[in-house]
């Protein structure tokens, strides 16, 4: 039975205090989708016995099949609250009735864009970490995100029913586990926390700690306890959530509250958190367990456990789930953490609203989305696009920031590259319905205001995977996502019957939408790519394209890993090249950008789109860039905003202004397919040092000087000791003792670099990280498994770009031998060329 | 202006053989051979006493202009010493540097004399031309055949046998590339080689290594009837239809004459008829001519061809991209399967057609306006991009090169139209995508165009047969939505969704001009249809002034009325 009907939901939507949007992050296996059943369970939408098991948010097959989550998933719940929790909201609501929206994330590195994607559209996290595993790399990158985006995260530490029955923990180790968990997540939270999001660290004794098993079920905050004993000793209930965690004891003997573990005789005092919150817990366990049927019924009763007949006949684990359910039920715990403590749209959208806008900070659209207005123009964000059951169509999954979302509006369609002003990337079109998105349904609602989270029917054709909607034309778009992943394992996919290619061309363009991060294009030499984030994304993303979007049987080649070009010095003399016509000259010299500045490039901290002024300022305090010279970028390239600049250091060059475009697009061009095998290149600068040119406009046209800027910058390369960067993942590897041997030889194999090695506090885990070159991480996790007799499972994530040492022009250097298989499978000159091809003496 | 010629120092850089070398590699500096032999001076003497020519244009490549003098007295002496009175006020002229490739006889040039008569000598890439009767004069270069024609049947059949799969039904191709082929052996020489045919022919049939199960040799004769003076008859044909437009190319006259008639029509059908009449003419596609025995296709043969690598054999390879291609290039003396690289070079074609997908502006680019049919193409061309809706130029720069091509900023993708040697440049130096005729018209289909490789051709009579196809299918559309606009205003149709494009991986919105402009009153045309296409005509070359002076405002759509 569903617990509400989609009008109570709408309601709520126009309460916007109300409404809570948050996602479940974690690392792979952390139990985020498991725990979401029980909130599901609540809602009355999949039966109590199911929960823990059905996984109700992995809608695919797949996903079932594997046991992980690779789409992110949304679902809307309704949850009522007592009046007494309403009072301890600390911002403004509205009634007591909440309406949840929640996403279920995909825990594997593979899949991180999904979770980007998903924390745009929300304002809270819970995070889910497990007991025994501990944070891992997944889960410092999710949080990374969740706080770059500011989003206030909760923890959850799940999987304690593995601690118990499997290793047997006493208390105080347990609760030392719990201490160390909820420490090393706040290490992360402080080192990447906004200042504009306050204090994000999670406290137990705070209430935004949860423990708990979503496998079984059930989970408990300090503050759950702290109201059961608050009344038993009359204390005031924060003052108890306090004692119950940390350092505080209780001496049974004196009734007396002290922060030392010893009592005056010297005898150890039994920690409080231990004493009342673990204690019960312990002995149901043990009780139930143990099968000591006697002292199982005055325990239940002791704790107001009522068990139902047919219950009472239950045994052993069966019987712990219902009791722990009954107990100390996983939804009360979690909703109670999501309403108290995460943000309402209202609150969060106004820090949130200059992270989330493009445009000036204090125009009426960023002021409409930080008061969360639901009468102002539209604004929303469609994140994601999320496939329909008729196929090659999409539902765009977005959120309204600011005004309100309706069947039949006028809108327009704005794509990432649309600037205001310009009619490039726009699109004026009308909704044609707008849906509330539940788990694998969705629900018709006629329109959806500020703060919630929508389906829209009707815009996919005008948008590839993400965009903007509004009505105004004034507005600018909202700020487009980075992902901490980039697609950089490629696999070549062909048709086996060449009449299916243009099924092949549709699929690949679905499936392009299908996910936020997947790249689909044509390689010049005419090979249909496919790149992903990683052998299991490639994977997934593959049999999609052959089983469902194409739907065609395809052959596909061995993965390539997705190089760039770079440099590693100054050109070792001004390069030099001549139009065509032999009128007009362009001199540059291209020297190396620093790491830095090239990651914050990418990461979007220095921008296409920002005022020069400002991001002039960012290069030079940050970065020790000339102001001047820093003002006068001219250009991102390639695609207009990757890692490579053009900066302008003529003096007094008449006409220079007019040539401006053809060298943008000239260096878009070269920076895309770099002189040494047609890669994009990377961490270039190239300074135009002097411009000759023709004193009538008509010799000095785009003609002239789109293939003379070209040819400059692959000569300046050429002069500039090139060399080849390739992407480098970080490995991240669990295992007992005994399979570190095993590792390390299939490291050193590979090309590995061990970069730490620990032992998990309290278990007999090692946690190995490695470095690891994506070329040879293909097969990486079978021959990890055969070197340590499956005891070793690896997490691979794209850490960043390295140099392989080497000369490319030599063709039998590692770099080399790349270079030349990519130049022969293109269809070029084996060789590298030289500069001489480029240049062109005075 | 600037670009639209070939720069002046072009002579200069153009890396242009040096004597010493032509005599060993290339051309006709045979000199093994006398002159008079190797410039066929005496056959050509008695084609023009013959046929009363005049004015006779002698066009030579770059490399051999340096002969051209000894070659022009030789004639001059000869026509005076033979002809008698016939020779009187016959004069020859030797053509300096070409508008178009020395591969293309230049008609252009030689129309300025105006010329009765060209002499093409060296390497041609055998398009035929319009409008003036050409001598081709080929290099001659010696070779060894009969170890050749081992080689080739050794190195396609090294089982020494045949081995046509009898399994297989009538037509039905067998999937394996390297079984396929073994019905015939289509043998196709190198214009340098024409002098040895009979040679060639004689020696690849009566092969002892040529497989005994072997059913067919079939040899592409170049066809020479219709160029030189011994069968008459045919030479006459086209020299009569030169008398009908002394001073403009035969394709507009009759173009002209066509759409005189039929004034009252509109439009698309006289656009039709016209092409019709193109087809009628029957003239070969290339000088060269295969016949194929009954029952046995080009699918079903081995390709043998005996020259270097050029462009034309590239052409070629991809036309046949199903068939296994042999090439004995004469330099290394080796012999080359050129089959497993055709696969790769389509894939760079389809590249080329997914470029396309999202341009809203094309060009027209006419590589050498004296072929045959190029004139005709370019119309339908411009006209089929019109009723798709696209924006079209029509643009002659002469040699093509990237940096002419980049002057048209305007332009997204260029359309070809050349010859079959010309027909197709290597893409990877230009910024826009550049286009054959065949697969503009493939882009422009849409959804309905299936890239189907072993279709690709540079066949301009192919072509114009799609684009007829096309062109109905258009006209059927148009019906369809002019009745169903009758009923309800359509729903806001999809016209500008965006398009996929695959090169980029991103959506394009691509623009169209002027689609639902001309639906709107289709009654309207119908009384000046002549007037109408005047005026296009009209624009298109203001169009062309107007880019020169930098003003890219102008829209084709422009109010025909």
């Amino acid at each position: 039975m569903v617990a509400f009907t989609i009008e109570q939901i709408r309601d709520l939507m126009d309460k916007v205090a109300n409404v809570r949007n948050m996602s479940v992050i974690a690392h792979v296996d952390h139990g985020k989708s498991t725990l979401t059943d029980s909130l599901v369970q609540r809602a009355g939408i999949i039966s109590a016995g199911k929960a823990g098991e059905a996984r109700f948010m992995d809608t695919r097959k797949d996903e079932q099949e594997r046991g992980i989550t690779i789409k992110s998933t949304a679902i809307s719940l309704y949850a009522s609250m007592d009046d007494d929790d309403v009072k301890e909201i600390k911002q403004k609501t509205d009634g007591n009735s909440f309406l949840i929206n929640l996403i279920d994330s995909p825990g594997h590195v593979d899949f991180s864009s999904e979770v980007t994607a998903a924390l745009r559209v929300t304002d809270g996290a819970l995070v889910v970490v497990d007991t025994v595993e501990g944070v891992c790399v997944q889960t410092e990158t999710v949080l990374r995100q969740a706080l770059g985006e500011r989003i206030k995260p909760v923890l959850v530490v799940n999987k304690v029913d593995r601690a118990l029955l499997e290793l047997q923990v006493s208390k105080e180790d347990l609760y030392q586990t719990f201490a160390r968990t909820v420490e090393s997540v706040n290490v992360i939270i402080s080192t990447y926390v906004d200042p504009a999001l306050g204090d994000a660290q999670v406290y137990p004794d705070k209430g935004t700690v949860a423990f708990g098993s979503g496998l079984h079920g059930w989970a408990f905050t300090v503050r759950q306890f702290a109201l059961r004993y608050s009344k038993k000793f009359g204390v005031d209930r924060a003052k108890m959530m306090e004692r119950l965690w940390g350092d505080s004891f209780f001496n049974p003997k004196t009734k007396k509250w002290t922060n030392k573990d010893k009592d005056a005789d010297g005898k150890p005092l039994e920690r409080a958190f231990n004493m009342f919150v673990l204690d019960p817990i312990f002995r149901l366990f043990a009780a139930i367990m143990n099968f000591k049927k006697d002292e199982i019924p005055t325990l239940l009763e002791k704790l107001e456990i009522n068990l139902k007949n047919e219950e009472k006949e239950l045994e052993g684990k069966a019987l712990l789930k219902v009791v722990m359910r009954k107990f100390l039920p996983a939804a009360d715990a979690l909703l109670e953490m999501i309403v108290l403590h995460l943000p309402s749209p209202v609150t969060a959208q106004a820090y949130r609203a200059e992270t989330l806008y493009e445009g000036p900070s204090d125009d009426e659209f960023c002021t409409a989305i930080r008061n969360c207005d639901p009468k102002a123009d539209l604004m929303l964000y469609v994140s994601k696009m999320v496939p329909t059951s008729d196929k090659g169509r999409f539902y765009a999954f977005g959120r309204v920031f600011a005004g309100t979302v309706k069947a039949g509006q006028k809108i327009r369609i704005q794509g990432p590259n649309y600037t205001p002003g310009k009619k490039e990337d726009l699109f004026l079109k009308s909704i044609q319905r707008t849906v509330l998105m539940m788990g694998r349904n969705t629900e018709a609602i006629d329109d959806c205001p500020a703060g919630n989270i929508v389906g829209l029917v009707g815009v996919d054709q005008f948008l590839l995977k993400s965009g903007t909607i509004t009505t105004n034309e004034a507005a600018h778009n909202m700020k487009v996502m980075k992902f901490s992943v980039s697609p950089v394992v490629e696999v070549a996919v062909e048709v086996k019957n060449a009449n299916d290619l243009p099924k092949l061309v549709e699929g690949l363009k679905r499936l392009s939408k299908s996910d936020p991060c997947v790249k689909t294009y044509m390689s010049e030499s005419g090979e249909h790519i496919v790149a992903g984030t990683g052998e299991l994304h490639l994977e997934i993303c593959l049999s999609d394209l052959q089983n469902d979007h194409a739907g065609i049987p395809l052959r596909i080649s061995d993965p390539v890993v997705a190089y760039r070009e770079t440099i590693q010095a100054e050109s070792s003399m001004v390069a030099l090249s001549k139009s065509p016509n032999k009128h007009n000259r362009i001199y540059v010299k291209a020297q190396p950008i620093d790491e830095e500045v090239s990651l914050d490039i990418e990461n979007g901290i220095i921008n296409p789109r920002d005022d020069f002024k400002a991001r002039a300022r960012i290069l030079a305090d940050k970065h020790g860039w000339d102001v001047a010279e820093a003002r006068k970028i001219w250009c991102f390239g390639p695609d207009g905003n990757g890692p490579n600049l053009v900066v302008d250091q003529t003096k007094a060059v008449q006409y220079l202004n007019e040539i401006k475009d053809s060298v943008v697009a000239a260096f878009q061009w070269a920076t895309k397919e770099g002189p040494i095998f047609g890669e994009n290149v990377r961490s270039v600068r190239v300074n135009i040092l002097d411009v000759t040119l023709h004193a009538d406009a008509i010799h000095r046209g785009g003609g002239q000087i789109i293939p003379t800027m070209r040819r400059v910058t692959y000569a300046s390369m050429l002069l500039a000791e090139p060399a080849i960067q390739e992407p480098v993942f970080l490995v991240e590897i669990q295992c007992p003792e005994n399979a570190i041997g095993g590792i390390y030889s299939v490291l050193n194999k590979k090309r590995g670099q061990v970069v730490s090695e620990e032992q998990r506090p309290g278990t007999p885990l090692f946690t190995v990280k490695a470095y690891l070159p994506v070329n040879e991480s293909f097969g990486f996790s079978g021959d990890l498994r055969q070197a340590t007799g499956g005891q070793a499972f690896p997490q691979l994530v794209f850490d960043h770009w390295a140099v392989l040492s080497g000369d490319v022009t030599d063709p039998t250097s590692k770099p080399g031998i790349i270079a030349k298989a990519k130049r022969e499978r293109q269809g070029l000159k084996p060789e590298v060329p030289g500069y001489e091809e480029y240049y062109d003496k005075l | 202006m600037p670009d639209f010629s070939t720069p002046a120092e072009h002579a200069f850089e153009e890396p242009t053989p040096d004597p010493s070398a032509t005599a060993t590699s290339a051309s006709l500096s045979n000199t093994s051979i006398p002159l008079y032999e190797r410039y066929e001076i005496t056959s050509t003497i008695a084609e023009i006493l013959e046929n009363g020519y005049r004015t006779i244009a002698l066009q030579f490549p770059d490399e051999l202009l340096a002969e051209s003098v000894l070659v022009y007295r030789a004639l001059m002496k000869g026509i005076q010493q033979e002809g008698g009175e016939k020779a009187d006020g016959v004069q020859c002229y030797v053509l300096g540097d070409s508008t178009y490739g020395s591969c293309c006889p230049d008609v252009l040039s030689a129309m300025h004399l105006p010329a009765d008569f060209l002499v093409h000598y060296g390497h041609a890439c055998l398009t035929p031309t319009a409008s003036l009767p050409v001598r081709y004069v080929f290099p001659k270069r010696s070779l060894d055949v009969k170890a050749i024609a081992e080689e080739l049947y050794s190195t396609a059949f090294p089982e020494g046998k045949a081995n046509v799969d009898e399994s297989l039904e009538d037509g039905q191709l067998p999937e394996d590339r390297e079984s396929r082929g073994r019905k015939g052996v289509v043998v196709i020489w190198d214009v340098a080689y024409d002098w040895i045919e009979d040679e060639i022919k004689t020696i690849f049939s009566n092969s002892t290594s040529r497989p005994q199960d072997l059913a067919q040799v079939i040899f592409a004769t170049i066809n020479k009837t219709r160029q030189s003076s011994g069968s008459s008859g045919k030479v006459k044909a086209c020299a009569c239809t030169v008398g009908t437009g002394s001073t403009s190319t035969v394709t507009d006259s009759s173009a002209r004459a066509t759409e005189g008639v039929e004034s009252g029509t509109n439009h698309g059908d006289a656009a039709t008829r016209q092409l019709n009449a193109l087809h009628t003419t029957q003239q070969p596609e290339s000088l060269r001519t295969l016949s194929f025995p009954s029952g046995v296709r080009m699918l079903d043969c081995t390709i043998f061809y005996i020259g270097e690598e050029t462009r034309g054999l590239i052409n070629l390879m991809m036309e046949n991209a199903e068939n296994r291609i042999y090439q004995y290039a004469p330099e290394d003396g080796c012999v080359y399967p050129l089959h497993v690289k055709s696969p790769r070079l389509l894939s760079r074609r389809l590249f080329a057609l997914h470029a396309s997908f999202s341009a809203s502006t094309y060009g027209i680019l006419v590589h050498n306006v004296g072929l045959a049919r190029s004139h005709g193409l370019v119309k339908h061309l411009r006209k089929l991009l019109k009723d798709k809706g696209k924006k079209s130029y029509t643009v002659s720069v002469g040699r093509v090169n990237p940096a002419k091509l980049a002057n048209f900023e305007v332009v997204d993708c260029w359309v070809l139209v050349g010859c079959l040697e010309g027909g197709l440049v290597d893409p990877k130096e230009y910024y826009k995508p550049i286009l054959t005729p065949w697969e503009l018209q493939l882009s422009l289909q849409g959804d309905r165009g299936v890239w189907a490789p072993d279709q690709w051709t540079l066949d301009f009579r192919k072509v114009l047969a799609d684009l007829e196809e096309e062109h109905g299918k258009i006209q059927e559309e148009g019906r369809v939505a002019d009745t169903s606009k009758d009923g309800d205003e359509q729903p806001d149709s999809d016209e500008d969704t965006p398009v996929y494009s695959l090169v980029t991986g991103e959506l394009h919105s691509v623009r169209r001009f002027g689609h639902r402009d001309d639906k709107m009153k289709p009654g309207e045309d119908k009384q000046d249809a002549l007037v109408v296409r005047n005026k296009e005509n009209a624009l298109a070359q203001r169009q062309g002034l107007e880019f020169v002076a930098g003003t890219h405002h102008i829209t084709c759509n422009r109010k025909v009325l």
